[in-house]
């Protein structure tokens, strides 16, 4: 009778410690949501047919790279087409593959795939000039009309960002890693907040971490809790060929939010959203995969939908955000 | 590389005649494809590698006017499984800006039915025709300058 009466107290404290840990879980991750607000090009335009890269100036201004008909694309805040420039070819405003892209208070910078370097327009579309480079860019972010932060693609497996000035010259270089990697397990996609701390996501390990503006580690945390990746052999190479994280955005209250590659349940959707002290304190779900996010200066996401055709703009909402602005 | 098929140009010309009864080109027109002497089998896949996809526009730009007369003519392959209505109208509007992009002059349909794929596992290909319809050549992309010189040759003749 007493052992029964141990076990039915075991079992009772054993479902009430499930019932709060649950609750627990449920108060440190919670889901955010996303309100769609503009949504750019659909099946029976010609508007976009293959975007890459968006950037949002401050007065609003959307600009877009298409890789399928090589131009580079300015939208107003309606999302109407304003202006767009390029062709195929390596000339002045002409691309192979444009990319990446992103802009100062003055000019538009925009890498191409095939070509390395940037070539500089201004914020009328016209071509201004091109900062040559002897890599190709797996990331980049503008910090000043005067500086550009690189994540270059190196021969020699190096894990740098280097800071360059509007003549491609390496004003400073930041190692964030002392390690020499193998092929590609080396590249990165990366984000400052509005104190210059720095944000990286490994494109092919579990790794997200932050450095200070002086380059020292705060923090280094695993989201997917995984080792390693599947490499293939091509050619005499071996490379990684799954991606972990896609990209990395933080917002104007310093949020960190990661876009997820592979191993996440919902593949290029799923966005972890962390605190600036690395801890994940939300999640949320892109409707569609997207290769990148990116968010603006007004804290709105942007991601991809109907594989390129589509660029959507997304309100936040993130209950914690709403009762955080209602206090102020 | 160069592959030969006999006796098997009466197949595929039918085939892609039933094709281009369905579905027509973009620009809403029947395609004359029963005079075509090169099909170009563009493989979707190669949409997402522009390096793939170099080879092959370079290709096309290097092809006689007379390619509006008939003689060339594009058939794009999608994988089967990623086919639903509205990725094959995604495929449609991609179609239409790269042949926009990059000034294709020859029609070029799409194969829902998956009648080319087999012929499009090595990637995007092209079917060469000889005048006497006897022999067919195939050959892959990227392509060598003697390939393509031969290609232009047949295409004279």
């Amino acid at each position: 009778m007493r052992k029964r009466k141990i076990c039915m107290g075991v079992l009772f404290l054993a479902v009430l410690f499930c019932s709060r840990l649950q609750f627990i879980l449920a108060e440190e991750v919670r889901q955010v949501s996303l309100e769609e607000v503009l949504s750019i090009g659909n099946l029976d335009d010609n508007i976009l047919f293959q975007w890459a890269g968006v950037a949002v100036d401050s007065q609003n201004y959307i600009y877009v790279t298409d890789a399928m008909d090589y131009c580079l694309k300015k939208f107003d805040c309606q999302g109407n087409l304003q202006k767009k420039i390029g062709r195929k070819g390596q000339g002045p405003g002409e691309f192979l593959a444009p990319r990446l892209l992103d802009c100062s208070r003055a000019y538009i910078y925009v890498t191409d795939q095939y070509v390395p370097g940037f070539q500089v327009f201004n914020k009328d579309l016209k071509f201004q000039h091109r900062i040559p480079l002897r890599m190709f860019i797996n990331d980049f972010k503008v910090i000043s009309d005067s500086e550009i932060a690189v994540a270059a693609v190196t021969s020699d497996q190096t894990c740098r960002i280097l800071v360059l000035n509007t003549k491609g010259e390496v004003i400073r270089k930041f190692h964030y890693s002392e390690k020499k990697s193998s092929l590609m397990m080396n590249w990165i996609d990366f984000d400052f907040d509005s104190r210059k701390n720095l944000y990286i996501a490994y494109n092919f390990q579990d790794k997200i971490v932050k450095f200070d503006p002086q380059g020292k580690k705060l923090w280094s945390h695993s989201l997917m809790k995984m080792k390693h990746v599947k490499k293939k052999k091509i050619g005499s190479f071996i490379v990684p060929c799954e991606i972990v994280y896609k990209d990395i955005a933080v917002d104007s209250t310093g949020k960190v939010y990661v876009l997820s590659g592979e191993f996440s349940k919902n593949p290029s959707r799923d966005v972890y959203v962390l605190d600036p002290e690395g801890k994940q304190k939300a999640a949320l779900t892109l409707p569609e995969g997207s290769h990148c996010i990116y968010i603006d200066g007004s804290d709105f996401l942007y991601s991809r939908a109907g594989d390129g055709i589509t660029l959507k703009k997304y309100r936040i909402i993130d209950s914690e955000r709403q009762a955080e602005s209602m206090n102020k | 590389m160069k592959q030969k098929y006999r006796g098997k140009k009466l197949f595929l010309l039918f085939l892609i005649m039933g094709l281009s009864l369905f579905y027509g080109d973009f620009y809403g027109n029947s395609l004359p494809i029963e005079q075509a002497q090169l099909i170009i089998i563009i493989d979707f896949n190669d949409f997402m590698c522009f390096s793939c996809l170099d080879s092959f526009v370079e290709f096309c730009q290097s092809l006689p006017l007379h390619s509006k007369d008939g003689k060339v003519c594009g058939v794009l392959v999608v994988n089967e499984a990623d086919e639903t209505d509205l990725s094959f109208k995604i495929v449609e509007k991609k179609l239409r800006g790269f042949i926009s992009a990059n000034n294709i002059k020859f029609p070029v349909l799409i194969d829902n039915l998956h009648i080319f794929n087999p012929l499009a596992e090595d990637g995007t290909v092209i079917i060469l025709f000889n005048h006497r319809g006897k022999c067919i050549k195939k050959y892959l992309f990227p392509l060598k300058r003697e390939q393509k010189a031969d290609i232009l040759g047949a295409l004279k003749d």
